[in-house]
């Protein structure tokens, strides 16, 4: 528990007869760099905002910290250890970038000018320019230098790099790792970029219509996941794979295709049983995962 | 250090309205005072009898009682600048922006997109309310007191005086029995995300009030206008003090039904 920074249980949002979130468990690892994954609609944003306090939970608990972050008292808290940087990246559009710099250092007593300093002249901000006339990246590396430089021990980011360009979403994403080595601050964040979360994560959570489908440590879930390719001499057979494990079974012509999470060996006996011409064990990338656990949700 | 950034962002957001409602009020008080002489003058040809009121108001009771009492109150500069000022131009105009900068807030910005940055900073819904109200309140008690105090200022330049006491005791009243449209207004910006919606709810209230009165006179004695322009004060015969009360303790409800909506709204 004392290493666990944000744990949510059954957590569930409803929005009238819709469930944005059902019962959602998940765990991120002080110190992590969490990438929470999900299709559009999954609930990431709205478990957030419950993170957060700006939305409470219809059912279920959220804590961050330890705390509750329901109670509104202890989201104050939870907000001041945390910095938030939303998919749109909200900021207040008639402020100068330097007045904005200046209101929101003015929230957080641990507020870390040099480092200020530090990415004002590495991101290059216009600090005399209102923030209404950045561009969408200017936007992106200011929301992040208010983040970052508040000296946060949580950093929970909605779709950090959405709409930059590659140059700018690789100076982002150094930023984080940057941080990270730096001050040992835990970063949840979101993204649709898999190539991106692969590169910097070291937990995943993916999640599909508001529930957990895979949450921990990326390389163990690589571990895990893995593609049984078995090519029989005619016909592949349509065998029931009955080990635990098994996600998905595809059957195409010749080629048995088996998508396990666990007891890769076991399946792999069970094929080999059936006397193919061959059976093949490949490692998933994150992006096969993701799309195979999202499949297998499929109603 | 952290709440006075928040009163600084919420007068950031009100500024404009607040400013040009300043300007608009100074020029109407200002108006009102220089344009004294020419009044006379036009009363002065004019006459000040019920043939003089008919031929300008027509059958219309209201507006008959309306120029009948600025032709009566304007026999004493007093008169004159209450009638006109106090009784007319400054409660409608002052409340328009009451309940324009009583506009906008939270749920506006959230539905923006920049309300959730406020939203994620370490301050409570109550602190967030508070400052709004806080500097919502200040930007009109000086809407009330900067016209009002000009009148001293201004009356020499017409040969005129006016009383501190009368223009401080009017802004007083103006501001604690309007309050009540602001806060109405900031109660409705808590309901509605759109900006403009709380001031048309608002403006159709006081159309349809205006309507009743000119079907039904009597409902006139029910009305928020004698607190607003402290009628009683200015007649002599005693201070609106109920009527006064009745309106704080309106607008502290309004204020509370705000701060009850943004605490237990999801954004």
């Amino acid at each position: 528990m004392a290493d666990t920074v944000i744990e949510t249980t059954a957590l569930r949002r409803s929005y009238g007869p819709v469930d944005a979130v059902r019962g959602l468990d998940l765990h991120v690892t002080r110190g992590a760099i969490c990438g929470f994954l999900g299709r559009n609609g999954a609930g990431k944003t709205t478990t957030m905002k419950m993170l957060l306090g700006m939305t409470r939970p219809t059912a279920g608990s959220a804590h961050v910290f330890g705390l509750d972050a329901a109670d509104p008292s202890d989201s104050v808290t939870i907000r001041a250890r945390t910095a938030f940087v939303g998919d749109d990246k909200p900021l207040y559009e008639t402020m100068r970038v330097s007045e904005l710099i200046r209101f929101t250092a003015s929230f957080f007593p641990g507020w870390q000018r040099e480092l200020e300093d530090t990415y004002v002249r590495r991101f290059e901000l216009p600090l005399g320019r209102e923030v209404k006339k950045l561009s969408r990246g200017m936007r992106t590396k200011l929301a992040l230098t208010l983040a970052l430089c508040r000296g946060a021990e949580l950093l929970i980011l909605d779709e950090p790099t959405s709409g930059l360009d590659p140059a700018a979403a690789e100076d982002v994403l150094q930023a984080l790792v940057s941080q990270v080595a730096r001050a040992g601050t835990t970063v949840f964040f979101s993204s649709h970029q898999l190539a991106e979360v692969e590169q910097i994560a070291d937990e995943i959570v993916i999640i599909d219509r508001g529930r957990t489908i895979v949450n921990g440590p990326l390389e163990d879930v690589r571990e895990r996941f893995r593609r049984i390719e078995v090519v029989f001499a005619n016909e592949a057979p349509a065998h029931a794979f009955t080990a635990p494990g098994v996600v998905r079974v595809i059957r195409s012509g010749r080629v048995l295709t088996v998508i396990a999470s666990a007891n890769h060996q076991q399946i792999v006996n069970d094929a080999r049983a059936l006397l193919p011409l061959s059976t093949d064990v490949v490692a998933l990338t994150l992006k096969d995962i993701f799309l195979e656990s999202i499949l297998t949700e499929e109603p | 250090m952290k709440s006075r950034m928040l009163w600084y962002k919420a007068w950031l957001d009100t500024r404009w309205r607040f400013l040009i409602g300043l300007v608009v009020l100074a020029l109407a008080a200002a108006g009102c005072v220089l344009a004294y002489p020419r009044v006379m003058q036009v009363i002065a040809a004019v006459g000040n009898s019920d043939e003089a009121v008919s031929a300008i108001a027509g059958s219309s009771p209201v507006a008959r009682e309306n120029i009948a009492l600025t032709l009566h109150a304007a026999a004493t500069y007093r008169g004159y600048i209450w009638s006109q000022l106090f009784h007319n131009e400054l409660p409608q105009l002052w409340c328009l922006f009451a309940i324009v900068i009583g506009s906008g807030g939270i749920l506006s910005q959230a539905s923006r997109g920049e309300g959730l940055f406020t939203l994620s900073l370490p301050i409570s819904r109550q602190q967030l309310v508070m400052s709004r109200v806080g500097i919502a309140l200040i930007e009109l008690l000086a809407l009330a007191m900067v016209p009002a105090l000009l009148l001293p200022l201004l009356s020499p330049a017409v040969h005129q005086t006016y009383s501190l006491r009368d223009a401080a005791v009017h802004a007083l009243f103006l501001f604690g029995g309007g309050t009540v449209f602001f806060s109405a207004a900031f109660a409705l910006a808590t309901v509605f995300e759109q900006f403009w919606l709380p001031p048309l709810i608002m403006l159709a209230i006081a159309a349809v009030i205006t309507f009743a009165r000119a079907v039904a006179p009597d409902l006139a004695r029910y009305s928020v206008a004698p607190i607003l322009s402290a009628e009683g004060y200015f007649r002599g015969s005693g201070w609106p003090w109920p009527g006064l009360l009745a309106m704080l303790a309106l607008s502290a409800g309004f204020l509370a039904l705000a701060m009850r909506n943004v605490t237990r709204r999801d954004f």
